[in-house]
């Protein structure tokens, strides 16, 4: 049922998506060919105009590309489970935990898209654009502990994506449940204020903690810099993941227990 | 076999009030039941309890023996009060979303019983009207083998010829060997095709229940001329 679930949760959310993503690849080939041109000797002032709104087009799209499956998310979620059509979503012979799966299967796939998408971008500006990548890695030396840096971010990138989408899940499913009326306007004041209350907070841990890890990593000698500077990503993910664990149980509750459609 | 039981079923949405108390129901296979009360006496909240739409807060609800939930969704198939389908749907895809969930929906008389109302499938809901959608719904919940039906107020908003074409497809569409429970206080437009009723007051209590043609029998009233009598003001 899960596979089920997945195919029209994605189907949801490439619907429009896919538009930009394809739309964005001429428009970064246009980009590139802008910064080109801004890079030339002696560009006219009627080409630099042209440039410069060749560039701000490019960059409407790549944004596109990069925000609307945020937008997208947030609509399939409270459409799907907390409207109307959750009399539908929720008498589906499908346990609570597969739907929520799904939602955050297929939330974690487009965000991912999305990512590769921008990234395939920028490249391909860069790349018209005439950037120079042998300059760019000159002098690159592989230390150790690279891969496992390497990894720990992604593992960490990842995290980050699916606890942010469930902090989003976090907010609708609250949202909807306090309030019949405006339960989409009470998800968004529930998510400015949680979202400020956890970036004071952590604006606060990194200040502080930030000289004395910094001051540690630079003390020790530069080829176990980087493989020490990775493992100490490893309490960061630990938190998150632990954060990840709260947020998805605590949407399940309410889907499974506190569940009341208007 | 019992379809339903309900046995102690509570359900309060805020601390101490409670929309039904202590509450027991038990409803047999094939028959087609009334369930019928005054506005907010706790009919939805029953069958929303029923198909897991909320949780009670104390009590039991089993579904052909097995309790309440994920696993008994497969058993009953539920018409809303509303329409619940995503606009952007085209009547055929609709099909293939209840193809693809319920292992007992039955595409080809869901497909004939649209061609018989010249409801175009290659339609997005959202061009289609009101009255159009709830048949649609109507197809695809009747179109289902499930072993027991709930229909929420079915006639509820629609027109008198609506109104008589959804009792024909409830009564031509139903599998002797399964419950159709009708919720609904239009009790005139219903009583012909019943078997058997509950007239269930506030906080669930269950004030008079029976043989629709027994009752009528012994009181020489029709079911709405009862129901008008218990429930008068």
């Amino acid at each position: 049922m899960l596979k089920k679930l997945l195919r029209y949760d994605l189907k949801f959310l490439f619907r429009y998506w896919w538009i930009a993503a394809v739309a964005s690849l001429p428009a970064s080939v246009m980009g590139g060919f802008a910064i080109k041109l801004l890079n030339s000797e002696f560009p006219t002032t009627g080409a630099i105009l042209v440039a410069v709104l060749m560039i701000l087009a490019t960059i409407l799209t790549i944004v596109a590309v990069a925000v609307m499956p945020t937008i997208m998310i947030a609509i399939r979620f409270y459409k799907n489970l907390y409207s109307d059509e959750g009399y539908l979503t929720f008498t589906l012979p499908v346990s609570r935990a597969n739907l929520l799966n799904s939602k955050i299967i297929s939330s974690f796939i487009i965000e991912m898209a999305s990512v590769l998408t921008v990234a395939i971008n920028v490249l391909l500006m860069a790349i018209i654009a005439g950037a120079n990548f042998s300059e760019i890695f000159q002098g690159y030396v592989f230390r150790v502990g690279d891969g496992i840096l390497a990894l720990a971010f992604v593992l960490l990138f990842s995290l980050l994506v699916v606890s942010s989408t469930l902090l989003m899940f976090v907010c609708i499913s609250v949202g909807a449940v306090i309030t019949k009326k405006h339960k989409v306007l009470a998800a968004i004041g529930i998510y400015y204020g949680v979202t400020g209350f956890v970036s004071g907070f952590s604006q606060l841990f990194v200040s502080l903690s930030s000289g004395l890890i910094v001051g540690i990593v630079l003390s020790m000698k530069e080829d176990v810099r980087t493989l020490v500077g990775s493992l100490m990503a490893l309490p960061i993910i630990l938190i998150i993941a632990a954060v990840v664990v709260g947020l998805y149980t605590l949407v399940h509750w309410i889907m499974d227990r506190k569940l009341n459609l208007s | 076999m019992n379809v339903l039981e309900c046995k102690n079923l509570s359900k309060a949405y805020k601390k101490g009030n409670f929309v039904l108390r202590d509450m027991n129901l038990t409803i047999p296979a094939g028959k087609i039941v009334g369930l019928l009360g005054p506005n907010g006496c706790g009919k939805s909240t029953l069958i929303k309890l029923i198909c897991g739409l909320l949780q009670p807060n104390e009590g039991e609800i089993l579904v052909c023996g097995e309790p309440a939930g994920a696993d008994t969704n497969s058993l009953v198939s539920y018409l809303p009060e509303r329409p619940y389908f995503d606009s952007w749907m085209k009547v055929d895809e609709l099909l293939a979303y209840f193809a693809d969930f319920y292992a007992d929906f039955d595409l080809e008389k869901a497909r004939r019983l649209l061609a018989d109302l010249n409801i175009n499938t290659t339609a997005k809901l959202k061009t289609l009207s009101k009255g159009t959608k709830e048949k649609v719904q109507l197809v695809l919940v009747m179109s289902r083998r499930a072993k027991l039906y709930l229909l929420d107020e079915p006639i509820a908003g629609v027109d008198p010829a609506a109104r008589e074409y959804i009792l024909k497809t409830i009564v031509g569409n139903y599998n002797p060997d399964s419950t159709i429970i009708i919720t609904t206080h239009l009790i005139s437009d219903i009583e012909e095709i019943l078997d058997e009723y509950y007239f269930m007051g506030f906080s669930g209590v269950i004030r008079q229940s029976g043989s629709v043609a027994e009752a009528k029998e012994a009181s020489g009233q029709t079911l709405d001329a009862m129901f008008r009598e218990v429930y008068r003001c």
